[in-house]
């Protein structure tokens, strides 16, 4: 099964070297091309991309906007912003959008695939730094009487598992550090989500951080 | 190109320190300090330094009046020396008193100049040596970088495998970007890093001079209470001799413990007292008793043992004196006071100076932190237009080095097409660089440009309400936008969880640009306002005016501007 990809820029030559890249991997589809914020949010609803690659600065209506439309819309399709520091000031307002991760530009044309397809699979992590400022932000601006549904129903273990993934770790990691086999690892991530009702990590662990279960 | 790397962190705090250095004690005294043509003169002890050709000219002056004095009256050559070194230690003392004196008066002024400096200036005069560097340092790393990009397209496009020179395009774009980042403050873990100097502590330890000092008195002493008893044709004490020595040497802790000397000193003399034994006053009782008194009472920061120790020396010394010594007790008294009302001048003198010293010290760190606040924002200023101009190409050539690269296996003709568009883009943005000059014209602006920079500063979470009736279309000058785009930074950086309003209106033949924010006021708005001291001169070289302090409401900061309609809009 192919994955098919939506990529949103506003500049016409990136479109295309982002295509190129793209579609040189067999298990990618490029299904279409939007030149800004509402023609993405258009061909998001009738294309059905499984992944967006969107630019944030664009003057037709911005990336950020956007992203909190599609996903609204349609909850299953995932958004990773395409930027040019994972730092800049839009990483917590993309992520509270509902954005599913970050592409950096400069990055090579591997790690750039296996981004949307970890991204497809729901696996994407965050790095460190955007982690932290994470942190940064809901340590210096709570928000308070943040109380996510499901929360309370999680398993001691399966928080702890939260706990770990809000600090960027994947799911081997995860697994040397509890002591656990990476398979159990996987269910109490997926038992995590259900629960959470989040279709993949990074938005399970932006709600760690609100909620500031993450730093407990 | 590594090493430009470190430049910001280096960059501003070394760049306002050379301009102050060079605008407080460089060549520029005379401008600051006008009348102070002896130069840098920066501590007591610098002052106290200058001119110690006086003292072999006070000793010559002294010899000569004791000389004059001892013809007059035909008196002994003893006579002739012993009145050379009180006249000589006279001297000294007024040297003391007349050059402390000055100092006070020089810091005083010094403090005072620093008062009246208006901070304003030197804001701007540190954003103009910023610029200086600016145009010569941030932009170089970055041309470097799309210099070496366009070369390797070229190279790249002829190669027979050009996978390698395209890899090496990544990194240069790669580079690009965290040079970038790093100027565009992103990563300010530098800012609270502030370089702590720590205030030269006075050493307290007895030093060589004291040792000399001491070695000199004492040897004085024993050759003193020998020899007088000879001339008089008395057998020598030992005891007394011994007790003489020792009480020269307590000078020895001089600097450490004055207190503590002046204690020994005169315990010495009440042991004389008690075992009869006189101890001999001589030309060390000056360098001595007069020395520890003097140093009692000059002391600024004194306390009440020294100065309890000062008197008991005074009472012992009398007692002694009056009871073994008699016929010394006047000139030792003279000594004594002549010592101790010189002692408190040149005290007085000190603390008036120290006082002033100390507002001078807070008044420099105020105006450093100034002028280190308007060179930070003018760098982050340039950056961001730097930014304006860089950051989309270095994304798209970033792009087009992964499509070239994954393309050239199977599609070369695609690879080559994409090598192309990096060599253009590189090429057009040098071009772009080229006409960025720190301080400079920005591109113009439209109204829908400002409209996307405060949908950017809303994304960052800083909501913003624009009031305008100017169209869309209507083109902006640059001051226009900058002043907008610094403010709202402003709002965004040190009023997090405020809201922003900007009004932009053109009536009569001006346009107003209003920026206010609710965020809660702080003593910081002032220094926040010099931020903006190169933007204000900008606005002002093109006949406008901008005003920056706290809102109307009571609540937040405020930037008004007003720039002549000629440049501030050109529909």
């Amino acid at each position: 099964m192919t994955i098919r990809v939506l990529v949103v820029d506003d500049n016409q030559l990136l479109r295309a070297g982002l295509v190129t890249i793209l579609s040189s991997d067999p298990e990618i589809e490029v299904v279409g091309e939007a030149g800004g914020g509402p023609a993405a949010v258009r061909q998001a609803i009738t294309l059905r991309p499984d992944v967006v690659l969107m630019d944030v600065e664009m003057p037709e209506g911005d990336g950020i906007t956007a992203t909190r439309r599609i996903v609204a819309g349609s909850p299953d399709i995932r958004v990773l912003i395409l930027t040019m520091f994972d730092l800049d000031e839009y990483v917590v307002t993309a992520l509270r959008a509902g954005a599913s991760g970050f592409l950096l530009k400069t990055t090579d044309p591997h790690t750039l695939i296996e981004g949307v397809k970890e991204a497809a699979a729901g696996r994407t992590t965050l790095g460190p730094t955007v982690i932290a400022r994470l942190v940064d932000s809901y340590v210096k601006r709570p928000d308070p009487g943040q109380v996510v549904a499901g929360l309370s129903d999680l398993t001691d273990r399966e928080l702890q598992v939260l706990r770990s993934m809000a600090r960027g770790l994947s799911n081997a990691e995860i697994a040397a550090e509890l002591y656990l086999a990476e398979t159990t690892v996987k269910t109490h991530v997926a038992r995590v989500l259900s629960k959470l009702g989040v279709r993949d990590r990074v938005q399970a662990v932006v709600i760690a951080h609100r909620a500031g279960v993450a730093t407990a | 190109m590594a090493s430009h790397f470190d430049g910001r962190k280096a960059g501003p705090r070394y760049a306002s320190v050379v301009w102050y250095r060079h605008r407080c004690y460089g060549d520029d005294l005379g401008v600051v300090f006008e009348d102070d043509a002896a130069g840098a003169a920066h501590s007591y002890a610098d002052v106290m330094r200058q001119g110690w050709l006086a003292i072999p000219a006070i000793i010559a002056a002294a010899a000569l009046m004791a000389g004059t004095l001892a013809a007059l009256t035909s008196a002994s050559w003893i006579d002739w020396v012993f009145l050379t070194v009180l006249l000589s230690c006279l001297g000294g003392i007024v040297r003391q008193v007349v050059q402390g004196w000055r100092f006070a008066v020089h810091e005083r002024r010094r403090a005072a100049e620093l008062a009246d400096t208006h901070p304003g200036p030197i804001a701007l005069e540190a954003v103009r040596e910023e610029r200086r560097r600016l145009s010569a340092d941030i932009t170089r790393c970055l041309q470097e970088a799309l210099e070496a990009i366009a070369v390797d397209a070229r190279l790249a496009a002829t190669e027979s495998d050009p996978l390698p020179v395209v890899r090496r395009i990544r990194r240069h774009t790669q580079l690009a970007t965290g040079e970038l980042r790093r100027q565009l403050g992103l990563l300010r873990s530098d800012e609270t890093d502030r370089e702590t100097v720590a205030p030269a502590v006075a050493s307290r330890s007895v030093g060589r001079r004291d040792a000399v000092v001491a070695l000199l008195a004492s040897a004085m002493a024993a050759t003193e209470s020998t020899l007088y008893p000879v001339i008089e044709g008395v057998d020598p004490r030992w005891t007394s001799t011994l007790l003489c020595v020792l009480a020269a040497g307590t000078v020895l802790t001089r600097s450490v413990s004055p207190g503590l000397a002046a204690l020994a000193c005169g315990t010495l003399y009440l042991v004389g007292l008690v075992l009869d034994s006189p101890i001999r006053s001589g030309f060390w009782f000056l360098i001595t008793v007069a020395g520890l008194l003097w140093t009692i009472a000059a002391r600024v920061r004194r306390s009440a043992a020294e100065l309890a120790g000062g008197i008991f020396l005074i009472l012992a010394v009398v007692l002694h004196v009056a009871l073994l010594d008699h016929d010394n007790l006047g000139i030792g008294l003279v000594v004594m006071g002549v010592a101790v009302s010189g002692g408190f001048i040149v005290r007085l003198t000190r603390r008036a100076a120290s006082a002033s010293t100390k507002l001078r010290e807070i008044r420099e760190a105020e105006l450093q932190q100034v002028a280190d606040t308007a060179v930070n924002a003018e760098r982050e200023m340039f950056a961001r237009e730097l930014h304006d101009v860089i950051s989309h190409a270095i994304g798209l050539i970033a792009i087009q080095t992964s499509a070239a690269e994954v393309a050239w296996p199977t599609d070369p003709t695609a690879a080559r097409k994409s090598v192309q568009i990096i060599q253009d883009t590189a090429e057009t943005t040098l071009d772009e660089l080229h006409r960025l000059v720190p301080g400079g014209p920005a591109p113009a602006r439209t109204m829908s440009d400002l409209a996307a920079l405060i949908g950017r500063i809303e994304l960052a979470g800083t909501p913003v309400e624009l009031t305008t009736e100017i169209d869309p279309a209507g083109v902006l000058a640059p001051d226009v936008y900058r002043i907008v785009q610094e403010s709202l930074t402003n709002v965004v950086r040190h009023a997090p969880g405020a809201s922003a309003r900007v009004s932009v209106r053109a009536a009569d033949d001006q346009v107003t640009v209003e920026v206010t924010d609710n965020g809660v006021a702080s003593d910081a708005a002032a220094v926040r306002g010099y931020g903006l001291a190169g933007l204000a001169e900008r606005v002002t070289l093109a006949g406008g005016a901008l005003e920056t302090g706290p809102a109307s409401t009571g609540r937040g900061f405020r930037v008004t501007a007003t720039v002549p309609l000629t440049v501030g809009l050109a529909v």
